[in-house]
């Protein structure tokens, strides 16, 4: 029944001031006042969300057109966007999901923001789409309903239409798995609440959740069971988008490595964002010693693994185009690599495949500023990878009318950096609102995870050896294997 | 809420693994738990409290299942009987293109039944005002809850004794108006 | 702790018996199979070697895994995860000895570029890839590299002092590096081994989907044997906890393992392209793989999802026992599929031939094509005018080569049907050279064969130390393993 853990492995809570009451305050802190730093923040971001707006409010008015939609190349522009958002929107998730099949704790320290990010991402990879049918009043037509226009029904071979479901699917689950573990929390903001509205408000929030030992017991066979539907789930979103893709017989990609290839990449750029954001919530909101350097150290390896099965997989890629003998898969690579798009191939190669490599290296791991600078090398890298895929492809393709060299328009342009704006308001929102970190599940690693668990243990040990001090003692582990 | 009982005595503790040993004493010793409040999800509690499994999977999977057949059906409907359209020369009945939407269904039907279901089953919705027995077994503090509705003082005493035995840190009467 | 595997003589007995049951089953497929310089006995060695020696590499890779992942519950099993690489060695043996067999033309399986003039016939590219010396040379690497750096691996990982924090670094070292080569020899052996056997086809998660078939059959093999020690007083200190994660892990790699399958057929049955589909109409067309294929599927996919989703089950030593002789069976005829069509059917392996019935678009289009089987039908019904249309029809809706559009206008219907119906016939016209392309008692005689030397390699390396290692730092944690969900 003793909770334990082997003293090679490092706490996840560290300070050893901390207990249950402490926890909580320090999480629900930032939502009772706001930070320095968070209205400028807000203020930048907001314009840029408004960015977002006008561009769209534009382009519905005047028409795709905008987009500069003549040749089939310059689609490239809002797929890329598209597929990069839902990209990072793969992490929470795989975070929440995979890493409790695989009982990874450090999870429990990132999960929550993970998750925030994965629904504010996929808000974000949604209005591509959507907007890119021109009549957005008409985008109900994707679904399949009976309706007046005879029976006319969607194509169910298409992989669009799968990507409506796979997309909607992912959305709404993340959603319910996000906020069932919102609920405990937001009681918990509840319960420490001083204004009336504030209580009321957060009471909404809660459902009424009030921890019994019935609610917990629901609570964790739901999550279990979520999780065990989010995976092949979070799988099967970018698989599917892979799909889109693969299933045409375009040179360059109908190769039957893209499913797991775009998962893995999903997942890599999905890290990166969340280290990106991770690092900058531990310093504002001062929640150090809950995203410890060991979670940063424990997700850098995660990038370099996914990084390099995406390097495997670039390099398997060639090879078979070499390998097939086929002129024109030859050629679709070639063109990527040293036509006339190689500096986007370039810059996809040294961030994505190059430069997660110094990851190797512990001092590296756990350097938070070349982790900051790399994880947004990363994000750089794999759009840059979408961008060299969609484009190359698509820029020389069979008809030599359509062929083109792309270049966005400064609608295109408005409407990827506005959604980045969108992306973080919404997260700033969300910071300054929700609890970032999942309290409950935070308490409950505690007794094993811990500093001061660890020192209990350690002590004790020492009580049982008479007053020896073995190697386990935690202070030796500190210093030595980080 | 007129059958509700509106006296109730709370033992509070501050540390899992004591309030496991108490609950187990306390149950064998015959002793009613009315209410078992944690701040977070107690490992081995649901043991402790010899709650039966919970057959919220149970439902998932059920509610999986009706999702496979709900897809599978109407689109194998649609495509070979109300709509049947030839595409790029593949069959009616396109069973690898089935595949993915099939899927996606199962899980939406799983999760938003499962989450469903557990709403209603745990009284969960936007609204529901619960009563708080004490503030901080959201915060830090184990709870049991005991019902002492028409129990003598003396009975009462005689249980405040077993929980500060039992490594309690607080125990206390908690009585709701008749509105609360 | 220290308690050792004492690797019996009833043991060794039964094993010796059902190594000999495999020598029979090679010896008889060899003689009574003479056809296509012995193709039944070559592919039964090959596919065995393969799939055997995959299991023993992906146990070193699994342990390399935990180890980085900083698994605890593993510690109690991990003995017996690392000991199936035992078999690795004479897997190298067999290997070398395909490819001096190949060398020496005592066997047709790679002969489609093995023979010159066969080669000639093939692509620049895979010429250069496939020249013989240059196959041979990265056959040998990949043996040489399992069997040394495993070695030192597995030796890395079963160190005494594991708690020293020095050793645990460098088991960790190891293990990374162990990663690393597996990822790239893996990728490259499966091509080199069983994709390269028809050079026409080709599928760039080829690698992915058999890492995936070796994982599965990996852990069925470590709970089947986990099983077999307990059931001889062995290993007390492993419950039905770890069997449980071994277990989940087998059901995960099974799912994993169907989701490449789907992708890969998916993506060339949607693109039908006659290079891709050519693979698998070959294969649909003979009704003993057809079969085969998807028992494989029923057994590697259906049967897991209804039997060991449920905890329970995976905590019950008998279900979960069962399940793992299945999925073996199941991975075993995975590769069965993927190696045993070729090379006794020399019909669909013969180079030239081959290569001109892709021109003729015999095999482009996969089975229940729509617009193919209507196009056939109305030119069967004849009246020269109306199969004209028909073969119109056939222009537009069938996604084919242009040779093959080309072919059918010239054809005016007769000639459509003429080639269909010759396609039919093929099996008949060359059942002269046709082998066995079939499961049938040699292949479960060999099957058993390569089962008793896998264990017989696996206790041998088990016997040599302690079950469990006792300077394992998590081994604490591995004894007190709970699963808390399922």
């Amino acid at each position: 029944m003793h909770a334990y853990e082997s003293d090679f492995r490092e706490p996840l809570i560290n300070g050893l001031d901390k207990n249950y009451t402490k926890i909580t305050d320090d999480i629900v802190g930032p939502t009772e006042r706001t930070y320095k730093g968070w209205w400028p923040l807000m203020i930048i971001f907001g314009a840029l969300a408004g960015l977002f707006v006008f561009c769209l409010g534009w382009t519905v008015y005047y028409g795709i057109g905008a987009w500069g939609l003549n040749k089939t190349v310059d689609w490239a522009w809002d797929i890329t966007n598209f597929v990069w958002w839902i990209g990072i929107g793969h992490a929470g998730t795989l975070i929440s999901a995979i890493l409790l099949l695989f009982r990874q704790r450090f999870r429990t320290g990132i999960n929550r923001a993970a998750e925030a990010m994965t629904i504010f991402a996929v808000i974000c990879a949604g209005m591509f789409p959507v907007f890119h049918m021109g009549r957005v009043w008409m985008a109900f037509f994707i679904f399949p309903y009976p309706n007046t226009r005879g029976p006319l029904w969607v194509n169910f071979n298409s992989p669009l239409l799968w990507d409506v479901f796979a997309i909607s699917t992912y959305f709404t689950v993340s959603l319910l798995f996000w906020y069932s573990g919102l609920m405990p929390d937001f009681a918990t903001i509840r319960d420490r609440a001083n204004g009336k509205t504030r209580k009321w408000i957060y009471n909404i929030l809660s459902f009424g959740w009030t921890g019994t030992a019935k609610q917990w017991q629901r609570f964790e066979s739901l999550s279990l069971v979520l999780a065990g539907l989010s995976t092949p789930l979070v799988l099967s979103v970018h698989t599917i988008v892979s799909f889109d893709f693969a299933t045409s017989v375009i040179p360059g990609w109908h190769t039957t490595i893209f499913p797991p290839y775009f998962v893995a990449g999903a997942i890599f750029s999905g890290f990166a964002m969340v280290e990106t954001l991770m690092l900058i919530v531990r310093k504002v909101f001062n929640l150090e010693d809950y995203i410890t350097v060991n979670h940063i150290e424990s997700m850098n390896k995660i990038i370099v693994l996914t990084g390099s099965i995406v390097g495997i997989a670039y390099i398997t890629e060639m090879f078979i185009a070499w390998y097939s003998g086929y002129l024109y898969e030859q050629f679709a690579f070639y063109n990527r690599a040293l036509g006339k798009y190689w500096w986007a191939y370039a810059w996809m190669m040294s961030c994505n495949v190059l430069s997660p490599q110094l990851y190797w290296f512990k001092p590296f791991r756990r350097n938070l500023w070349i982790t900051f600078i790399l994880s947004i090398f990363v994000n750089i890298g794999m759009w840059f990878e979408r961008f060299v895929i969609i484009v190359t492809s698509l820029a020389d393709d069979f008809l030599p009318s359509s062929w083109n060299y792309f270049t966005p328009t400064w609608v295109d342009m408005g409407i990827y950096i506005g959604s980045i704006g969108l992306f973080m308001t919404l997260f700033l929102l969300f910071c300054r609102f929700f609890p970032v970190i999942a309290i409950a599940e935070v308490k409950s690693v505690f007794r094993t995870s811990s500093e001061v668990a660890k020192r209990e243990r350690a002590l004790k040990d020492e009580k049982q050896n008479g007053g020896f001090v073995g190697h386990t003692t935690f202070g030796i582990l500190d210093k030595d294997d980080k | 809420m007129a059958t509700q009982s509106n006296n109730y005595l709370l033992g509070l503790w501050d540390h899992e693994e004591v309030f496991l040993h108490a609950i187990e004493h306390i149950r064998h010793d015959g002793i009613e738990i009315y209410e078992t409040l944690t701040p977070f999800p107690v490992h081995g509690l649901e043991t402790a409290l010899g709650y039966r499994d919970t057959r919220l999977h149970t439902a998932g999977f059920l509610f999986g299942a009706t999702g496979t057949t709900f897809a599978l059906s109407i689109m194998s409907w649609v495509m070979t009987t109300n709509y049947p359209l030839n595409f790029g020369g593949k069959p009616n009945w396109p069973l690898p293109s089935f595949i993915p939407i099939t899927f996606e269904m199962t899980v939406l039907f799983a999760a938003v039944g499962m989450v469903l279901t557990y709403c209603v089953r745990n009284k969960l919705f936007p609204g529901y005002i619960p009563r708080i027995f004490d503030k901080r077994t959201t915060d830090d503090r184990f709870a049991l809850v005991f019902d002492i509705e028409g129990k003598s003082e003396a009975d009462v005493e005689q249980l405040k004794a077993v929980l500060s035995g039992q490594g309690a840190v607080e125990v206390k009467k908690r009585i709701f108006s008749e509105n609360e | 702790m220290t308690e050792r595997f004492e690797f019996t003589d009833g043991i060794k007995k039964t094993l010796y018996i059902l190594m000999v049951v495999g020598l029979v089953g090679l010896l008889g497929s060899f003689i009574l199979y003479p056809e296509n310089q012995h193709s039944r006995f070559w592919t039964n060695l090959l596919i065995n070697s393969y799939f055997f020696t995959g299991i023993g590499i992906f146990g070193i890779f699994f342990v390399a895994a935990n180890t980085l992942g900083y698994s605890g519950w593993i510690s109690v099993v991990k003995r017996v995860v690392m000991s199936l690489s035992g078999f690795v060695v004479v897997g190298a043996v067999l290997t070398l000895v395909i490819v001096g067999a190949s060398y020496a033309h005592l066997h047709n399986l790679y002969d489609h570029w093995m023979i010159e003039d066969h080669r000639k016939l093939l692509d620049v590219t895979k010429q250069t890839f496939y020249n013989p010396t240059f196959w041979a040379a990265r056959m040998v690497l990949y043996v040489v590299l399992w069997v040394v750096l495993g070695n030192r691996v597995v030796k890395a990982f079963s160190a005494k002092n594991m708690n020293d924090k020095a050793v645990y670094k460098w088991s960790k070292l190891w293990a990374a590096l162990w990663i690393l080569v597996f990822a790239v020899t893996e990728s490259f052996a499966s091509w080199d081994y069983v994709m390269c056997i028809d050079p026409h086809w080709y599928s760039t998660l080829f690698g992915w989907y058999n890492f995936a078939s070796y994982g599965c059959a990996a852990f069925a093999f470590s709970i089947l044997l986990v099983l077999f020690l307990k059931s001889r007083g062995y290993l007390a200190q492993v419950n039905e906890n770890h069997i449980h994660d071994l277990g989940k892990f087998m059901f995960g790699f099974s799912i994993f393992w169907t989701y490449l399958w789907f992708s890969q057929f998916m993506l060339q049955w949607y693109g039908n392209m006659p290079e891709d589909t050519n693979y698998w109409v070959k294969r649909f067309n003979v009704p003993t793989l057809k079969f085969t294929i998807f028992l494989a599927l029923a057994l590697n996919f259906l049967f897991p999802l209804l039997v060991i989703l449920k905890r329970g089950n995976k905590r019950n030593y008998k279900i979960i026992g069962f399940a793992s002789v299945v999925i073996i069976f199941g991975h075993y005829l995975d590769f069965f599929n993927m190696v045993a069509l070729e090379p006794n059917a020399v019909e669909t392996h013969h180079a030239a031939k081959h290569e001109a019935s892709i021109q003729k678009a015999d095999y482009t289009l996969l089975a229940e094509n729509k617009g193919a089987k209507e196009a056939v039908a109305a030119a069967e019904a004849v009246a020269t005018t109306e199969a004209v249309a028909a073969t119109d029809a056939a222009k537009e809706e069938v996604h084919a080569t242009e040779a093959h559009v080309e072919h059918a206008a010239e054809a005016h219907g007769e000639h459509a049907t003429e080639a269909h119906g010759e396609h039919t016939e093929g099996h008949g016209e060359h059942a002269a050279v046709t082998s066995y392309v079939g499961l049938g008692i040699f292949e479960l005689m060999v099957l058993a064969g390569f089962v008793g030397a896998f264990l017989f390699m696996f206790f041998n390396t088990l016997s040599k130390e302690p079950l469990i290692n006792e300077s394992d730092p998590y081994l604490k944690e591995s004894l007190r393993h709970h699963v808390e969900y399922a």
